[in-house]
């Protein structure tokens, strides 16, 4: 665990969500790797976090994970789904994210970093249409108590921050998802801008005053989802 | 193997059967023929509930008892197993209820209100029914939560309060009574429709908030408290369930899926 | 008057992995019940005597073999029930590939990640997708098993509580999006004496060192028929007709935490 200056970070994803944390990490003094690109072999994910760690500056301290296949973005009807897509979207996904927990394994013991699992909501409130990001945000999340587990005498934390489904759909699908998991409106009123809401919560689980917190989901959607 | 859901004969307490969720409960259990102990607080609807088991055929005892009264519980207990030589299951649906007030004006009666009748009136009655229980060497105690609760709807902070803590004696009696052969479980039901405008034209705000309120959900209407939330009930009073204990069961049409 | 002792009458089953352990306890519960049972196992050696034993109890059934990772056997399985018994009403995807001994994430095989996402991730969507029409015909329901594994996560068998909790993301998904056609979708959690459980009990501190019976109310492991079966019937009869997206923990009390 270290203090923000300087901090080493990797963030993997595409998106706006993504580059938002990424953005938002370096206004607060870390050092920034984004991978964005999309992995085919678990050989790729360990060359880009070798790449990403020599690029830091020879460690890790922590890795955020949010790579979802493009796929998983759209509404879908399930019964219509090829097997194939499921296949690449929901299948490789979750691939990636064992690829991932693995490879940032070694470099985030030494530093005993950070990893965290940036996911939807749905994956615990359930999400018509995007059944196939329901479950990869699922997998995801409790890959990371997995990992925290397994990790806890070696200092490394492993967490999931849980955020509005938004961030990966786009704001109507976005809505509707969060219209039927939740009776009232969201406490703060909107559901988190990326860089000022999102970032320093991420940031949060990589300072010391956090080494305690391992296995645990925050959910961080303004207040929507209190199912948790 | 004998039928797993059979609760023919079964001596089941129902706290609170003369309206509402209980009643509905009440009913479908006298369906599946068992003998029943209702207990209500109001003299008229509890000999209403009586007259309507007599019809039915449904040996039953009724006895009208406030949950906040542990003696009474205690003394309930006794002349069940007096009457009937056993003591299979316990419904603890009793609850007290208060409209939406915001939390800033709840007073310290609404509170003791709540939780007298709630948490304590439950463990209450779960410690009347213990002892013949745990003599038995097999138990089943249903415990109400509510979907509510979980959700912490806004405006009902001493329900709220009131069921989650329910939720909490569960977990805790099934740990400790787990060994004795006595499983406890929570079903957290859905089913407003004793509270609903009885003719939508009379009240059709409180209608339309109504019809509004199950369109979300995947199972699209309100519970009914017989053919719905009594058969899930009467699955935790059975046998099939023998394996399960300190659960949280919704039947809510599937409203809230929890972690 | 008694309650009507066959909640599955005249309805259709299929268990996957129904060869022994929970599938077979589910597959043999639901006969009981009255169902048509078609056992889905990966080999006929052993789910023919499955089916054999529901025939010999005075039930239908039908065997067939089925890898559940396979587009071809999955549908082939669901042609199966619906040709032999008329309809498909309830479909249970329990199979799983061996989950290996307790290993560091690291260290895992690929083999056996490869195992769990094949027959877990693959099977389920195969499964879904394959019943979905006789389901929607029928206000069917279709039920997977999971664990507390995929809501708690595993030190030790960390891929599997991966795909058990994927499972119930798809599951609270699917009956979100199946609801308005009449479908329910639910999961069950149990815990059970199988041979795999079996397998698993010679390494894993969970068994070695008690961690699981100390935390089990009910001071005992499960009995895949005994007090699996009946809360599988329970999620396919009518009896759950209010209950959708939920997971059924079945364990005998030991995990409460949720």
């Amino acid at each position: 665990m270290t203090t923000r200056a300087g901090r080493r970070v990797v963030v993997t994803g595409d998106t706006a969500l993504a580059e938002g944390v990424a953005a938002g990490l370096r206004e607060l003094g870390a050092l920034v790797v984004l991978l964005d690109a999309a992995y085919e072999t678990e050989d790729d994910v360990r060359a880009a976090m070798e790449a990403a760690g020599d690029a830091l500056g020879g460690g890790i301290d922590q890795v955020v994970h949010s790579w979802v296949e493009a796929a998983l973005l759209d509404a879908r009807v399930f019964a219509e789904l090829s097997e194939e897509t499921w296949a690449i979207a929901c299948e490789h996904t979750l691939e990636v994210a064992w690829w991932t927990a693995r490879q940032a394994s070694p470099a985030l013991r030494e530093t005993q970093g950070s990893l965290v699992f940036l996911v939807p909501t749905i994956g615990m409130a359930g999400g018509a249409g995007y059944a196939m990001l329901a479950a990869v945000a699922e997998g995801m999340r409790v890959l990371a108590k997995g990992c925290g587990r397994q990790w806890g005498t070696t200092g490394a934390t492993c967490n999931t921050v849980a955020v509005a489904p938004h961030h990966w759909t786009g704001d109507a699908a976005g809505a509707e998802l969060t219209r039927n998991i939740t009776l009232s409106v969201p406490a703060f009123g909107d559901q988190g801008d990326a860089a000022s809401d999102l970032a320093p919560l991420v940031a949060l689980l990589a300072d010391d005053d956090a080494h305690f917190l391992t296995a645990a989901t925050m959910v961080a959607d303004g207040g929507t989802w209190m199912g948790l | 193997m004998s039928n797993d859901i059979d609760l023919d004969g079964h001596v089941i307490i129902v706290t609170g059967a003369s309206k509402g969720i209980g009643l509905g409960i009440a009913r479908h259990l006298a369906d599946l023929g068992a003998r029943l102990v209702v207990t209500a607080r109001k003299p008229e609807a509890l000999e209403a509930l009586s007259a309507e088991l007599d019809g039915r055929g449904t040996p039953h005892l009724a006895r009208q008892l406030n949950t906040t009264d542990r003696e009474g519980a205690v003394a309930l207990a006794a002349d069940v197993h007096a009457q009937f030589g056993r003591i299979d299951g316990l419904v603890a649906n009793a609850q007290t209820f208060l409209s939406v007030t915001p939390l800033e004006e709840i007073t310290e009666r609404n509170m003791d209100l709540l939780l007298d009748t709630g948490p304590k009136g439950t463990l209450w009655g779960m410690q009347s029914v213990l002892p013949y229980m745990r003599e038995q060497g097999r138990g089943r105690i249903v415990t109400m939560g509510s979907n509510a609760a979980i959700n912490g709807a806004a405006g009902y902070g001493p329900y709220v309060s009131s069921k989650e803590a329910i939720r909490g004696i569960t977990r805790v009696a099934a740990r400790e009574w787990g060994p004795y052969g006595v499983t406890v479980n929570c079903v957290c039901p859905v089913s407003v429709a004793h509270r609903a405008p009885a003719n939508p034209e009379d009240d059709p705000v409180r209608a339309a908030v109504f019809a509004e309120t199950f369109k979300s959900q995947p199972i699209a209407r309100d519970g009914d408290a017989a053919n719905d939330i009594g058969p899930i009930v009467a699955f935790l009073l059975s046998d099939a369930s023998q394996y399960m204990t300190g659960q949280t069961l919704m039947a809510d049409g599937g409203a809230i899926m929890r972690p | 008057m008694a309650t009507d002792t066959r909640l599955l009458d005249g309805k259709t089953v299929i268990v996957t992995g129904a060869g022994g352990g929970v599938g077979m306890g589910i597959a043999l519960a639901c006969a009981q019940h009255g169902a048509n049972v078609v056992i889905a196992a990966r080999r006929t050696e052993t789910g023919d005597p499955v089916a054999a034993e529901i025939e010999r109890r005075g039930g239908r059934a039908r065997s067939i073999r089925c890898d559940v990772a396979s587009h071809a056997d999955v549908h082939a399985a669901v042609d199966a029930a619906v040709s032999t018994f008329g309809a498909l009403d309830v479909m249970v995807h329990n199979a799983l590939a061996p989950v290996g001994p307790p290993t560091g994430i690291e260290d895992v095989p690929d083999e056996t990640f490869r195992g769990m996402v094949g027959t877990a991730l693959r099977a389920s969507y195969l499964c879904a997708t394959a019943a979905y029409p006789h389901l929607r015909a029928n206000g069917g329901s279709l039920i997977l098993l999971s664990s507390a594994a995929g809501i708690e996560g595993s030190p030790y068998i960390p891929a599997y509580g991966l795909v058990k909790a994927a499972q119930r993301g798809l599951a609270k998904s699917l009956a979100r999006e199946w609801g308005p056609d009449g479908i329910r979708v639910n999961c069950i959690g149990p815990v059970a004496m199988t041979p795999a459980v079996e397998e698993v009990a010679k390494t894993s501190p969970v068994f070695t060192e008690g961690l699981l019976l100390n935390r089990t109310p009910l001071r005992r492991i499960g009995d895949p028929e005994a007090d699996i079966g009946p809360v599988a019937v329970f999620l396919a009869s009518d009896l759950s007709r209010y209950m959708t997206g939920q997971t059924l923990i079945v364990d005998g009390g030991g995990f409460l935490a949720f």
